[in-house]
């Protein structure tokens, strides 16, 4: 009886209980090691770009990032990554979910300050506008359509030419539709390419360099994703530009 | 010289390596957060021999200037191709002499019209697909120009949608939709000012179509299947079917085909003028089943319809009077202009179809560019191919049938 | 890049380490990202062939007010949900609110239903006359914009 008549959106009910978020606003901490850091390679820092101040769990919370599939869809790789189930709705830990994405940033940032290419890719129709202009925002590449297949792993043929692949994908969705997951994500682990996939309680994780767990298919959620990574990329890209103006 | 090998013209540009970024605030290097990122502290600390210790590291490596495999791929097919089509002109300045002294003319001042007319003097061809004659052209008009490189020198592509495969293709698609949502944010904007909007104000598309799936192909340079190209025009008529889709005029008439323009290119004549000072122009060959004749027109005029030496009763039927008289009504030449035909051969159906088209083609050059695309439209321009079918053996007519029996 | 495309064997960084060992590619030649992956390698290593994760079981999220939303629903209060304002209050917290105000107050145990429905569908009608935005938390951005905003004149331009 009781779960019956409360099956209201689990949104509302979840704005009670959960405001134990660890990251909080971002604090400017003036520490001596500024110097040091600046002096040593990026890659000995553990966070060189800052990534970890582009968001909180609160606006992870805010974006409905949390909010997975129902249970019965539930891929079982992706159970550690869940804190419950309200009414059959699976929740995600938000405090996961920002460990991986912050991990994901810095990734992005450094591929970007090393002049990688980064090519975005989504499938749903809704996104795909939206993943496309972000792409093309931060000088990048994007690919929302059909995948014919081939073009990672014939991609001299297919492109009529010797064709550098890109050097990390990014997935603000893996599925191709609910059925199958994206080719795309075979494709780049056989070509040696690394991927960050935002992956849904029904996705596979296992072939994903850098999962995410996350929502994948409210529009507000992907905004914020593609918000991040494109302020990642931006400071890598500074970064990068400043490193070649000292250099040259 | 005369072959059809596939080769390529390429326009070489090597765009700069350095990406652009749009962000102008500092980036916030020197404040070091520990407590949130201590999580990345966990280093890979895999030192299995001394492979992973003699690495190069990053910043050194990429202080020297490095040509991407791709381009330096690129660099050789172009530094080939540019020797294949010197070689290509040289053999073409030789052909062309050549033939300026099998002619007798001054190979100097041999120009590529005369190397055509030496050709069909001299090289006669029967075949009946012009592409099979024999023929000397310069090399950059036989070998069709190529793409140029698609990417930079560290080998990155210029277009954001390069590894879709078809860039221009969904460049397109995404533009319209960035269109119909900009459009999408007037119209709200419009309707919380509560305006009106303007009823003259609108786009007119009567007189074009769509690109055809060829014509869209060649524009892009990139082939298309049909999904994609009802893709193409799904999202057109999604963004003319927006009330304020004028605003994106240009945009939308660079993807239509105007109806009628094509048709006009086609020389008007001149009217000559007799001693009178009348405007005089006559159109030979006007054809129609098997009838044929000529027709003159005379302006100005006071309507009198001459018929092999008669009037409009030449013909007996109302129909073929009617036909004869509709170019003149539609126009509104009937008591402008007179008209003087001769027909022979046919029927008066023939004949008066004939006298409509010779009438309707004389007319072009006294009426002015809006009623000419009006006549294009109503059909008055276009010549009626139709013949007379044969009979077939075995049926009574062309078409007609025995009548079916089962048994 | 002369690497196998058994793509579930290994992981792409275990693969692309093994053709730097053997030599298949020389070092400066090594991928882009290769460096950043061994100084950040990730949490769980993207291997396709790994053991199932141990604990299934997947807890349910319950509350403790869930036991008076039921009541309040079985009945049919604060079903309706107004989606256009996502904003403030939803009308199942505001009658959880007044319930446990009310009992509080030491209200009888048949009665809370009943009166803390009519208690917020009585405010809900003197709300709507005068409307005004209340959020949550006091501090937070959206309260400080909703109190800046017009909210009579939101739909006329600026300009």
């Amino acid at each position: 009886m009781i779960t019956r008549c409360i099956a209201r959106p689990a949104k509302h009910a979840m704005l009670f209980c959960r405001s134990n978020s660890t990251a909080s606003l971002p604090e400017l901490e003036a520490i001596q090691e500024s110097s040091k850091a600046l002096s040593t390679n990026p890659l000995d820092h553990p966070d060189y770009f800052q990534v970890h101040n582009l968001f909180t769990v609160k606006d992870l919370f805010e974006a409905r990032v949390h909010f997975g599939h129902k249970e019965g869809s539930l891929n079982e790789y992706m159970t550690p990554y869940i804190y419950g189930s309200r009414q059959g709705h699976l929740i995600f830990d938000l405090d996961i979910t920002a460990e991986h994405l912050r991990k994901a940033l810095n990734i992005t940032a450094h591929i970007a300050y090393r002049g990688g290419i980064i090519c975005f890719f989504n499938r749903n129709a809704l996104n795909a506008h939206l993943v496309e202009r972000t792409a093309q925002e931060c000088g990048e590449y994007a690919h929302t359509r059909f995948w014919r297949g081939g073009i990672f792993t014939n991609a001299n043929y297919q492109f009529g030419a010797i064709t550098r692949l890109p050097d990390l994908n990014i997935f603000l969705n893996t599925q191709n539709n609910i059925l199958s997951q994206h080719t795309a994500i075979r494709d780049s682990a056989k070509m040696l390419i690394p991927t960050i996939g935002i992956v849904d309680s029904n996705c596979m994780p296992n072939l994903i360099t850098y999962p995410v767990p996350g929502n994948d298919d409210t529009p507000v959620a992907i905004e914020l994703y593609c918000k991040l990574f494109k302020a990642a990329i931006t400071r890598g890209k500074e970064a990068r530009m400043k490193f070649l103006q000292e250099n040259n | 010289m005369y072959n059809n090998r596939m080769s390529m013209v390429i326009k070489f540009s090597i765009k700069h390596v350095l990406p652009i970024s749009g962000f102008t605030s500092p980036i916030a290097r020197n404040f070091v957060r520990l407590q949130n990122v201590c999580m990345y502290s966990s280093k890979a600390t895999s030192s299995k021999n001394n492979v992973n210790n003699s690495f190069t590291d990053w910043e050194t490596l990429s202080k020297k200037k490095k040509v991407s495999k791709a381009m330096k791929a690129y660099l050789e097919r172009a530094k080939e191709h540019d020797e294949f089509m010197k070689r290509q002109q040289f053999e073409y300045n030789i052909g062309k002499r050549h033939l300026a002294n099998m002619m007798g003319e001054d190979p100097e001042t041999f120009t590529q019209k005369d190397v055509d007319r030496a050709i069909e003097y001299l090289f006669p061809s029967g075949i009946y697909d012009p592409a099979a004659r024999p023929l000397l052209k310069p090399p950059e008009e036989v070998f069709p120009a190529r793409k140029a490189a698609e990417f930079d020198e560290a080998g990155r592509p210029h277009h954001f949608l390069f590894y879709t495969g078809k860039p221009n293709f969904f460049k397109l698609l995404y533009d319209a939709a960035e269109n119909i949502q900009v459009l999408h944010q007037y119209q709200d904007k419009v309707i919380r000012r509560k305006v009106t909007p303007d009823p003259n104000v609108s786009l007119d598309l009567n007189a074009s179509v769509w690109l055809t799936k060829d014509q869209l192909e060649q524009m892009l340079v990139e082939g298309l299947n049909d999904l994609e190209y009802d893709n193409f025009k799904l999202v057109m008529e999604r963004l003319v079917s927006l009330p304020y889709s004028y605003r994106y005029k240009e945009f939308i008439e660079k993807y239509r085909k105007s109806l009628s323009t094509q048709k006009f290119a086609l020389e008007i004549p001149k009217p000559s003028y007799d001693e009178n000072g009348c405007a005089i122009v006559t159109t030979y060959e006007c054809l129609r089943k098997k009838a044929r004749g000529d027709v003159t027109i005379k302006s100005p005029g006071t309507g009198k319809i001459t018929i092999n030496g008669q009037d409009l009763t030449y013909f007996e039927d109302t129909q073929p009077r009617e036909q004869v008289i509709f170019p003149l009504i539609f126009t509104g030449m009937q008591d402008k202009v007179d008209v003087i035909a001769n027909i022979e051969g046919g029927g008066p159906s023939g004949q008066s179809g004939a006298i409509r088209w010779g009438i309707a083609w004389g007319l072009r050059s006294f009426v002015d560019k809006s009623m000419l695309e009006a006549m294009q439209v109503a059909g008055l321009l276009t010549r009626d191919h139709r013949r007379r079918e044969r009979k077939k053996p075995g049926q009574p007519g062309a078409r007609k049938k025995p009548t079916w029996k089962k048994r | 890049m002369a690497t196998s495309r058994l793509e579930r064997i290994g992981t792409i960084f275990s693969r692309a380490e093994g053709l730097l060992l053997r030599g298949a590619i020389r070092p400066d030649d090594r991928p882009l990202w290769f460096d950043v992956y061994k100084a950040f390698p990730p949490t769980v290593e993207p291997k396709y062939a790994r053991p199932k994760p141990e604990n299934l079981t997947i807890k349910p999220i319950l509350y403790k007010e869930d036991v008076i939303r039921a009541k309040f629903h079985a009945k049919g209060h604060g079903l309706n949900v107004n989606m256009l304002s996502l904003t403030g209050e939803t009308q199942t917290k505001k009658l959880v609110q007044k319930y446990q105000q009310l009992q509080s107050e030491g209200v009888a145990e048949e009665e809370l239903v009943q009166k803390s429905a009519e208690a917020v569908g009585n405010a809900r009608q003197a709300t709507t006359e005068t409307y005004k935005v209340v959020t949550k938390i006091p501090d937070s951005v959206t309260a400080k914009v909703l109190a800046e905003a017009d909210l009579k004149n939101i739909f006329k331009d600026k300009e």
